[in-house]
C-alpha cells in the first residue's frame, strides 16, 4: 500500500515544468591515462544546475548565458574548476586525489566528498585488502581502520569474526556493526550449526570497490534503532563506460601451522602421572605400586612388573608418538576470477566471476566458493536510470567433527592432549585403537581416525541482490527507488561414523539440517542537491524504509545405519528427533538527512530516523533519532590561503543518538513454549514473561576530530575522540531463581565508552620522478576505555556475575588473585578479603585481575614503491587484554590425565623450598581441603601481541612489454600472512577471544598469483 | 509555490505510509503461545503438567545429580577419573555440591506446579471434569512435594540433626505463581524456617495421598502408594517415627506383595521398570536420552551389556568404593586392599547377596578396569536411556525397620524391626539375622546403604543420621560438622536478595 503511495506522489512530483536555459555547453571528462569517465558530476558554478557524463565520459547541457565556470568531480578524483570557454567547450583530464580528503565517501543513502563530511567515517579501499587470502572482507578490516577491533572466533576457513567499532556497548544486545552491501542491510547472524560459518563469506572479497565505516553516532543515526554499533557500508565493483575490459586473477597457495604445542615425551608425562597418583597416596612416585598403578593404566601388562629395575624398563620402553604432526597437514588456497567491465553511454556493466578453494589445517574442514556477481546500469531516459546489482554466491564448508571444545574427537584440542605412548597406525597401516577397541586415557579415541572417518557437509547459497531506479525530477532532485533482497539458504548434514567410537554403539548417527532466511528491503528516497548563490550549498534527502525478515529452518537426526557407506536418513532404523523452527522481524523507518555547506568553510549537517520495529514492546515500538554534525574546513580560511605547511585542515564536531535493537525477535512477550515430553505427551512450559515496556537501546555519542595534511602532504591523518554513553541497556536482568525464570528482558543502567583514534600517515620518501622510490607509512592507533556507569536497584555489581560492575569495563575479570606456590607443600594458594593466602577462597576474595577488552589496538601499513614494484608490509597489534585460554587450562592440569607442556614438566613444585608458579601434581585436581588448582586468576595471562598480519610483494609489468603483449596489464604477486607474532601466549593462537578450546587455529598462509588485465 | 507543493506531498507521504502501515510491524511467534491464555484448555493444562514431571528427568535432577552426588560425596563411590566427572565431588572439594542448576531446576518445576495449581479450579474449558481437576492438583502437589523435598535435603539440615551454628533454616517456600515480570522482580523471599518446609511437603503429600489411587496411571506417575512411601521416607528424615512406620503400614498393605525375591530380583533390575518401583521417572524415548557424557549408566559403567567387556561405552565416573565391595560380600583377588583396588577389577569371590550380581568388573576401554554399578545398563533399548528410581517398596520395608528400631523411637520394636530387616535380608539371599539392639538397627543401616546403593540415598541418609562421612581408605573423612555437608545457595541468589542468607561457609 504504502509502495504505491510513494510511486503516486513521485507521479504528481514528475508533473513540474523545466527552467528556461539559453546556451549550451559541453565536453568530454576523461583521467590521466586518457580514459572516459563516466557518472562525472558538472555543475555551473554558483548554482544549482548541472549534469554528469555519460559512458563515453562526454556531456552536453544548457546553461544560463551568466554561467563563467564549471566544477567537475568524480569519484576518486580531485574537483576540478574549469572557465568556460567562449566556443562552450571544454575538455577536462581529472588528477588522482592524493589528499585523502578529496575522497567521496558513502554515508548512507548518499555519496558525498568526504570534505563535506562531519561525520565520524573510516574508510577501506578495496585495494588495500586485494588478494588477502581471506575469505570474508570482515577479517580484512583489522587494523586498517581505527576504532575497529577485529577478532577472530575460530581459523576455520569461512568462519566466524567479531567486530567491535568503538568498544562494547551493551550487555545483551549484539554488539557486530550493521553491514550494508550495496543498500542491502544484511543479516549477519550465522544459521549454520554444524559449523562456523561467515555470513559475510558470500562475497569475493576482490569485488569490493570501497569500505565505509560509520563510527561515530551523528553519521550512523541515519540507520537509527540498528545503528548503535557503527555501520559498515560496502560497494562493490561496477563498471564502465568504453571497450569492454577483461581481468583474469588467480592465485596459489599453501596454509600451514603457526606453531605446534611443545608437550612431553611419554617418559615425562609418566613422571607426573605418577607424582600425581604417588602424592595423593602420599607414596613418592618412584614407589614401585605407583609406579605398577600407572603402567596399568597405561596399559602396559605388569604381571611381570614386580621390581624397580623391571618397571623402569618398561617405563623407557614407552614409545613416543607425534600426534601433532599427524593431525596438522597443510592446506591449499587457490583461487580464480574472472571479470569483464564496459558498456557504452546508455549501458555499463561488470560482470565477474570467482572460485575460491581454502583448506584447513587440521582435519577435513575446508571452503569452497563459487561467486557469480553483475552490476548493470542503463540509462532508460535523460531522467530514468535503472540500475542493478546480483551476487550470487555458493559456498561449502566440509564439517569437521568439532569446530571447538574438548571434545575428544576435536583435533585441535586432542591431538596435543593425548597420551603420547598410543600409536596413532598400526603396522599395516590402519588406524590403532578404533572400536571395538580404543586408546589409553581419558581421550582415548583416536583423533586422526575420527576425522577421516566422520562426515559433515554445510552449504551456504545466497543471493544478494538489488534493484534501482532513479529518477531525475529536476536537476537537482532526485528520486530512487531501490528494492534489496538478502536471500540465504543453508543446508548441513553431518554423520557420526558407526566406525568411530561415538558412532559404534548406536551404528552411526546421521544428522540434517536446512535453514532459510528471507531479508527483503524496500527504500525510497528523494535526493536533493542545490546552490544558492555561489557560497550557499544544500543538500541532503528524505526516505522511507521497510525491512523483513523471516527465518525458517528444519531438522532431523537419526541413528543405526546399515553400514557406514550408508549416511543418508532415509537409511537409518531409528529416528530420533525432528525440529522445526520460525522467527522474523519487521520495521518500519522514516529519516531524511539535511546539509549545508557556506563557501567550503562551515558545514552543518543534521539527520533525523523515525524507526518502528517489531522486536520491542507494544508501548515502546518507535523511536526517533536525531543528530548534528559541524565542520570548519579551516584550511578554507582566508588566514591559511598562503600557509606553506598546511595543505589541509578540518575540524569536525557531531552529537547524535543510535538504537540498538539486536535482540530475540520475540522477546517482549509472554511466552509458553515446549519443554520436554514426558512418558511419550507433549509438554508446555511457561519461558518468558512479558515485558511490554521493552525498548531500544539508546546509544549517545559526541565526537571531536581534526583532519590534517601538512608539509606539502607528507605528514596527513585524523584524530578522533569520542565519549559514547549508551543508556536504557538490553540486559537480561537476573531475577530470584525462586520465581521460576531466572532473567527478563529489561532497559536498564548505562555504558559508557570513550576513546582515542589516531590515523597518521606519513611519506618519509617521496619521489618526484615517475617509478622513482616511494615510501608511505600509516600508522592506526585506537584507544577505548570502557565502564560500567549503572546497573539498576542501586546494585554495584549484576548478581551472580562479579564482572558487570559500575565503575569497570564490560569485560573485567573478577576473581580470586592467584598467590603462587606454597614453597613448602606445593600446595596453590590465593590471596582473600585480608590479602592473606588461603587454600580455600571464597566469593568475597574476587578482586578486579584484568580486563577481557584491550585497552589500546591497531596497525601499522607500509607501502613501498619503485619501478614497477611494489611492497605492502602491515602489522597489527593489542594491548592490555587479559585472557585465559581453554587448551592451555587442560594441559596445566596437575592431574596429568592430559599430556601437557614442556614448561608444566621443568616447573612444577617437587622439591620443598622451591619457588614455582605450578603446583605439585595431584591425581585429584584439588589438595584436600584446597580450591582446584586452576581456580581465581591461576589460568589468566596477559594477550598483547605485535603480528606481522600481512606482506606483499608485486611487479607490474612497464607498458611497454604490455603493448608487445597486447594486453592492458598484468601484476604478479607475493604475499604471507601471519608471518611473524610477538607475545607470551603459549596455546596455538592469540588472536581468539573466547575460550579457544580446540578451535581450529589460524595459519601462516604463502600465495603467489598473477593479475592480467586485457 | 513548486516547494510549497514539494513539502506539502512529502508530508502528506511521510503520514499515510505510517498511517496504513500499521500492521506492518506485525509478528507473532510460532513455535511459542501467548502465556496469558496457555492454560485455558485441557490440552494446554496437560501439556504443563506433563512439563512437572519432565524436569525431574534433567541430568540436574534425577538424570544423574539426585542420583550419583549422594554416592559420590559420601562412602558409596569412587571416583576413576575417566572422564574427570565427579571427581571434585568424591574429594568433597569445597563448592563440589549440587549446583545452582537444582536450585534453578526445582523453583522452575514448583512455579510450573503453583501455576497449574491456580489455573485449574477456574478452568472451565469444555472437556475439563471434576476427575481431571482432582487428578491434576493431586499430582502437582506430589510433585511440588517433591521438589521441595529434594531442596530441603540438599541446602539444609534435617530436623534433629543440626550443627546449630551452621544452620541457616529451610529453604524459600513459595506458594503462589509468578507469571508477571512485576511480580518476578518483586519476589524477594527469605528463608523459610526448616520445620516450615517438611510441614508443607507433608501438607502436599497428605493431600495428594487422599485424592490418588494406585496403581492410577503407573508408577511413572503420581499414585497413591508413592505418596504413602514418600510419606514414610519424609516422616523417617522428620524423625516422626510413628508417623514413618503408619505410612509404611499403609504402603506395605497397598503396595508390599511388590517386593521381589532372590531369584527375582536381578531379573527384575535388567527390565526396563523395576516391579518394586512405586514412582520412577520414566525416559520413554531415545529422544530423551542423556547422553554419554552425563546419563547414569555412562556414570556408573563403561559396560554397554552386562557381562560385554569387549565393547567400551560410558566413562564409568563413579564406582563402588572397597568398604562397599566389603559390604557386598565382593572380594577382589588379592584382598580388598587400596593397592589391589588400585590395580585390578576382577572379583575372586562374591557371597550369596545377590545384590552383589548388580557389579562386575567393567571395560579397560578408558583406563583401568573397575567393578562398576550395572543397575542403569540402558534398559529402555537404548544405551544410556534407563528410567530413573524414586522410591521402591524395599526402601519402605528398610523404613519401618528403621523407624522400629532407632533407639528412643516412641514406636520401637525390636521384633517387628527383625522381622522387616529379615524380609529384604531372606528375599536378597541372605540368611535371616538375629540381632538386637544397637546391632539391630546398624543393620538395618547397613542394609539400607547395601539395597539403596547407587540410588542416591547414602550422603542423605548419613546426613540426617548427623554421622560423619567415613571415606577412608580412598579419601578423607567428612565430619558432620563440616560446612561442606550443605550446599551452597547460588551465589546471584544471595547477591540479588538480601534476605537469603548463605549457608555457613560459603
Amino acid at each position: 500500500m504504502r509502495k504505491i503511495l510513494i510511486l503516486l506522489c513521485g507521479v504528481l512530483l514528475f508533473a513540474g515544468q523545466l527552467s528556461a536555459q539559453n546556451r549550451t555547453v559541453s565536453g568530454k571528462v576523461a583521467d590521466a591515462s586518457g580514459n572516459a569517465i563516466a557518472n562525472a558530476s558538472v555543475i555551473v558554478k554558483g548554482s544549482r544546475l548541472g549534469t554528469t557524463t555519460n559512458a563515453s565520459g562526454n556531456f552536453s547541457f544548457s546553461v544560463p548565458t551568466s554561467a563563467k565556470a564549471l566544477i567537475i568531480s568524480a569519484v576518486g578524483l580531485a574537483a576540478q574548476e574549469v572557465v568556460i570557454p567562449a566556443n562552450g567547450t571544454v575538455s577536462v583530464t581529472m588528477e588522482m586525489d592524493d589528499r585523502k580528503m578529496e575522497e567521496v565517501i558513502i554515508t548512507g543513502y548518499q555519496t558525498r566528498r568526504k570534505r563535506d563530511e562531519a561525520g565520524a567515517v573510516s574508510t577501506v579501499r578495496g585495494k588495500e585488502i586485494e588478494n588477502l587470502p581471506n575469505p570474508s572482507l570482515d577479517k580484512a578490516l583489522q587494523g586498517r581502520a581505527a576504532g575497529v577491533l577485529v577478532q577472530a572466533n575460530n581459523g576455520i576457513p569461512g568462519g566466524g569474526i567479531n567486530i567491535r567499532i568503538r568498544g562494547t556497548g551493551s550487555f545483551l544486545a549484539g554488539t557486530q556493526p550493521l553491514f550494508v552491501i550495496d543498500g542491502v542491510q544484511l543479516n549477519t547472524r550465522s544459521d549454520a550449526n554444524y559449523t562456523e560459518s561467515n555470513p559475510l563469506a558470500f562475497l569475493n572479497p576482490n569485488d569490493i570497490e570501497s569500505i565505509d565505516i560509520l563510527k561515530d553516532a551523528a553519521s550512523a543515526a541515519i540507520y537509527g534503532a540498528q545503528a548503535s554499533n557503527g555501520v559498515v557500508i560496502v560497494t562493490t565493483k561496477k563498471g564502465k563506460a568504453g571497450k569492454t575490459k577483461f581481468q583474469f586473477n588467480t592465485y596459489f597457495g599453501q596454509a600451514t601451522a603457526l606453531r605446534k604445542l611443545e608437550v612431553l615425551n611419554s617418559q615425562q608425562l609418566f613422571q607426573l602421572r605418577a607424582e600425581a597418583v604417588g602424592n595423593v597416596n602420599n607414596l613418592p612416585a618412584s614407589n614401585l605400586d605407583i609406579r605398577r598403578f600407572v603402567l596399568n593404566e597405561y596399559r602396559i601388562p605388569i604381571t611381570n612388573v614386580t621390581t624397580d629395575k623391571a618397571a623402569l624398563d618398561a617405563i623407557n620402553a614407552l614409545p613416543t608418538y607425534d600426534w601433532q604432526d599427524a593431525a596438522f597437514k597443510s592446506g591449499a588456497i587457490q583461487n580464480y576470477e574472472l571479470s569483464a567491465a564496459g558498456g557504452n553511454d546508455r549501458t555499463t556493466f561488470r560482470l565477474s566471476g570467482s572460485y575460491n578453494v581454502q583448506e584447513a589445517i587440521v582435519s577435513k574442514a575446508n571452503f569452497k566458493r563459487g561467486t557469480m556477481k553483475l552490476d548493470l546500469t542503463n540509462k532508460a531516459t535523460d531522467r530514468l536510470t535503472l540500475s542493478t546489482s546480483i551476487n550470487a554466491s555458493t559456498f561449502d564448508q566440509n564439517v569437521p567433527f568439532a569446530t571447538s571444545g574438548s571434545f575428544l574427537g576435536s583435533p585441535a584440542f586432542a591431538s596435543a592432549t593425548v597420551l603420547p605412548f598410543n600409536a596413532i597406525y598400526n603396522p599395516n597401516g590402519t588406524y590403532f585403537g578404533v572400536p571395538p577397541a580404543n586408546i589409553a586415557g581419558v581421550l582415548n579415541q583416536n583423533v586422526i581416525a575420527v576425522n577421516e572417518f566422520n562426515k559433515g557437509f554445510n552449504r551456504t547459497n545466497q543471493l544478494v541482490g538489488n534493484i534501482t531506479a532513479d529518477y531525475k525530477l529536476r536537476p537537482w532532485l532526485n528520486y530512487r527507488a531501490f528494492f534489496g533482497l538478502d536471500y540465504r539458504l543453508v543446508q548441513g548434514n553431518r554423520f557420526t561414523d558407526p566406525r568411530t567410537p561415538d558412532g559404534f554403539n548406536r551404528k552411526g548417527l546421521g544428522q540434517v539440517e536446512s535453514e532459510w532466511n528471507t531479508n527483503l528491503i524496500s527504500t525510497q528516497t528523494l535526493n536533493f542537491n542545490f546552490n544558492v548563490e555561489d557560497k550557499h550549498k544544500i543538500d541532503g534527502l528524505v526516505g522511507f524504509e521497510y525491512r523483513k525478515e523471516n527465518q525458517e529452518g528444519i531438522g532431523a537426526t537419526a541413528e543405526g545405519f546399515p553400514t557406514f557407506q550408508f549416511t543418508t536418513l532415509n537409511t537409518a532404523a531409528t529416528p530420533l528427533s525432528t525440529t522445526e523452527f520460525f522467527t522474523g522481524y519487521r520495521r518500519q523507518s522514516a529519516f531524511t538527512n539535511l546539509n549545508y555547506n557556506y563557501d567550503g568553510k562551515y558545514i552543518v549537517s543534521g539527520i533525523l530516523r523515525y524507526d518502528g520495529s517489531s522486536r520491542f514492546g507494544e508501548q515502546y515500538r518507535y523511536g526517533l533519532f536525531p543528530s548534528l554534525r559541524l565542520a570548519w574546513n579551516i584550511d578554507n580560511e582566508k588566514f591559511l590561503e598562503n600557509s606553506k605547511w598546511i595543505n589541509s585542515l578540518r575540524l569536525r564536531a557531531s552529537y547524535g543518538i543510535t538504537g540498538n535493537d539486536q535482540i530475540g525477535n520475540f522477546d517482549g512477550l509472554g511466552l509458553y513454549g515446549a519443554a520436554s515430553p514426558y512418558s511419550g505427551a507433549p509438554g508446555i512450559t511457561f519461558s518468558q514473561l512479558a515485558n511490554p515496556e521493552l525498548r531500544w537501546e539508546k546509544n549517545k555519542t559526541t565526537n571531536l576530530g581534526i583532519d590534517f595534511s601538512l608539509f606539502n602532504n607528507k605528514v596527513f591523518g585524523s584524530v578522533e575522540a569520542y565519549d559514547k554513553i549508551t543508556a536504557d541497556l538490553l540486559l537480561s536482568q537476573p531475577v530470584q531463581l525462586t520465581t521460576g525464570f531466572s532473567s527478563i528482558t529489561r532497559n536498564v543502567g548505562s555504558i559508557q565508552n570513550r576513546g582515542i583514534e589516531l590515523t597518521l600517515g606519513v611519506q618519509p620518501i617521496r619521489s618526484l620522478s615517475p617509478g622513482g622510490f616511494n615510501w608511505t607509512s600509516t600508522f592506526i592507533f585506537t584507544f577505548n576505555h570502557n565502564r560500567v556507569k549503572k546497573l539498576y536497584a542501586d546494585l554495584i555489581e549484576l548478581p551472580g556475575d562479579p564482572s558487570t560492575r559500575v565503575g569497570r569495563s564490560i569485560g573485567s575479570i573478577f576473581t580470586q588473585q592467584y598467590a603462587g606456590v606454597n614453597a613448602a607443600t606445593g600446595r596453590p594458594m590465593w590471596y582473600d578479603t585480608l590479602g592473606n593466602v588461603t587454600y580455600q577462597p571464597q566469593n568475597r576474595d574476587r578482586v578486579y585481575v584484568g580486563d577481557s577488552q584491550p585497552d589500546f589496538w591497531g596497525g601499522w601499513t607500509n607501502n613501498f614503491t619503485w619501478k614497477g614494484f611494489t611492497l605492502d608490509v602491515f602489522f597489527q597489534y593489542e594491548y592490555g587484554r587479559v585472557a585465559s585460554d581453554g587448551q592451555v587450562n587442560f594441559m596445566i592440569e596437575n592431574i596429568a590425565r592430559l599430556n601437557s607442556f614442556v614448561d608444566v614438566y621443568d616447573n612444577r613444585w617437587t622439591t620443598p623450598g622451591q619457588i614455582t608458579w605450578y603446583p605439585r601434581m595431584n591425581a585429584n585436581g584439588a589438595e584436600t581441603k584446597g580450591s582446584s588448582a586452576l581456580s581465581g586468576s591461576r589460568p589468566l595471562f596477559r594477550a598483547d601481541y605485535i603480528r606481522l598480519k600481512n606482506v606483499t610483494l608485486s611487479y607490474d609489468l612497464n607498458s611497454d612489454l604490455i603493448r608487445r603483449l597486447k594486453i592492458g596489464s598484468a601484476r604478479f604477486y607475493l604475499q604471507g600472512t601471519n608471518l611473524w607474532t610477538s607475545s607470551d601466549w603459549f596455546s596455538y593462537d592469540i588472536e581468539f577471544v573466547g575460550t579457544s578450546t580446540g578451535i581450529i587455529p589460524q595459519s601462516r598462509n604463502i600465495t603467489a598469483g598473477i593479475q592480467i588485465g586485457f | 509555490m513548486k516547494h510549497t507543493f514539494l513539502k506539502i506531498s512529502l508530508i502528506a507521504l511521510v503520514l499515510t505510509s505510517f498511517s496504513a502501515c500499521r500492521d506492518a510491524l506485525e509478528i507473532s511467534p510460532r513455535q511459542s503461545i501467548d502465556a496469558t491464555s496457555a492454560l485455558n484448555t485441557k490440552d494446554g493444562i496437560n501439556a504443563a503438567v506433563v512439563s512437572v514431571y519432565s524436569r525431574f528427568k534433567s541430568v540436574r535432577m534425577y538424570g544423574r545429580d539426585l542420583i550419583a552426588l549422594p554416592e559420590a560425596m559420601a562412602d558409596n563411590g569412587f571416583a576413576t577419573n575417566k572422564s574427570g566427572r565427579l571427581l571434585a565431588e568424591a574429594n568433597n572439594v569445597y563448592r563440589a555440591h549440587f549446583g545452582d542448576a537444582l536450585w534453578s531446576a526445582c523453583y522452575n518445576g514448583i512455579n510450573q506446579a503453583n501455576l497449574v495449581l491456580e489455573a485449574v479450579p477456574t478452568a472451565t474449558d469444555a472437556g475439563i471434569t471434576a476427575a481431571d481437576k482432582t487428578s491434576w492438583i493431586a499430582q502437582m502437589q506430589f510433585l511440588r512435594a517433591l521438589y521441595y523435598f529434594d531442596l530441603v535435603k540438599v541446602y539444609s539440615y534435617m530436623p534433629g540433626a543440626t550443627v546449630p551454628a551452621q544452620d541457616k533454616g529451610g529453604i524459600p517456600l513459595l506458594l503462589k505463581g509468578v507469571s508477571s515480570s512485576d511480580a518476578a522482580i518483586a519476589r524477594l523471599p527469605e528463608r523459610a524456617t526448616t520445620t516450615a518446609v517438611y510441614n508443607q511437603i507433608v501438607t502436599d503429600l497428605l493431600a495428594a495421598e487422599a485424592a490418588l489411587t494406585f496403581p492410577g496411571s503407573g508408577t511413572s506417575f503420581a499414585n497413591k502408594a508413592a505418596a504413602q512411601a514418600l510419606l514414610s521416607r519424609v516422616y523417617l528424615y522428620m524423625k516422626d517415627y510413628a508417623k514413618a512406620k503408619q505410612w509404611a503400614d499403609a504402603c506395605i498393605t497397598l503396595a508390599g506383595s511388590r517386593l521381589s525375591n532372590a531369584s527375582s530380583y536381578v531379573a527384575q533390575w535388567r527390565g526396563a521398570s523395576h516391579n518394586e518401583t512405586l514412582f520412577q521417572f520414566a525416559l520413554a524415548t531415545n529422544a530423551e536420552n542423556n547422553g554419554v557424557n552425563e546419563s547414569l549408566q555412562t556414570s556408573f559403567t563403561t559396560l554397554t551389556a552386562p557381562g560385554n567387556t569387549t565393547v567400551t561405552g560410558g566413562f564409568g565416573d563413579l564406582v563402588p568404593t572397597l568398604s562397599l565391595l566389603t559390604q557386598l560380600g565382593i572380594t577382589i583377588p588379592g584382598g580388598n586392599t587400596t593397592t589391589n583396588f588400585g590395580l585390578s577389577a576382577a572379583i575372586a569371590s562374591r557371597s550369596v547377596d545377590v545384590r552383589n550380581q548388580l557389579y562386575e568388573p567393567g571395560t579397560s576401554g578408558r583406563g583401568t578396569s573397575k567393578i562398576e554399578c550395572t543397575k542403569y545398563i540402558g534398559k529402555n533399548g537404548f544405551i544410556n536411556l534407563d528410567n530413573l528410581p524414586v522410591i521402591r517398596i524395599a526402601e519402605v520395608y528398610l523404613n519401618r525397620a528403621e523407624a522400629m528400631s532407632t533407639p528412643g523411637s516412641s514406636v520401637f520394636n525390636a521384633t517387628a524391626a527383625l522381622a522387616d530387616l529379615n524380609t529384604i535380608a531372606t528375599n536378597r539371599g541372605l540368611s535371616a539375622f538375629s540381632s538386637t539392639g544397637t546391632a539391630l538397627y546398624e543393620e538395618v543401616l547397613n542394609q539400607r546403604r547395601l539395597e539403596l546403593a547407587f540410588e542416591g540415598h547414602r550422603f542423605f541418609d548419613l546426613k540426617r543420621l548427623g554421622r560423619d562421612i567415613n571415606k577412608a581408605p580412598h579419601y578423607l573423612n567428612l565430619a558432620f560438622t563440616d560446612i561442606r555437608v550443605l550446599a551452597p545457595i547460588p551465589t546471584r541468589e544471595v547477591d540479588g536478595n538480601k534476605k537469603i542468607v548463605q549457608n555457613a561457609g560459603y
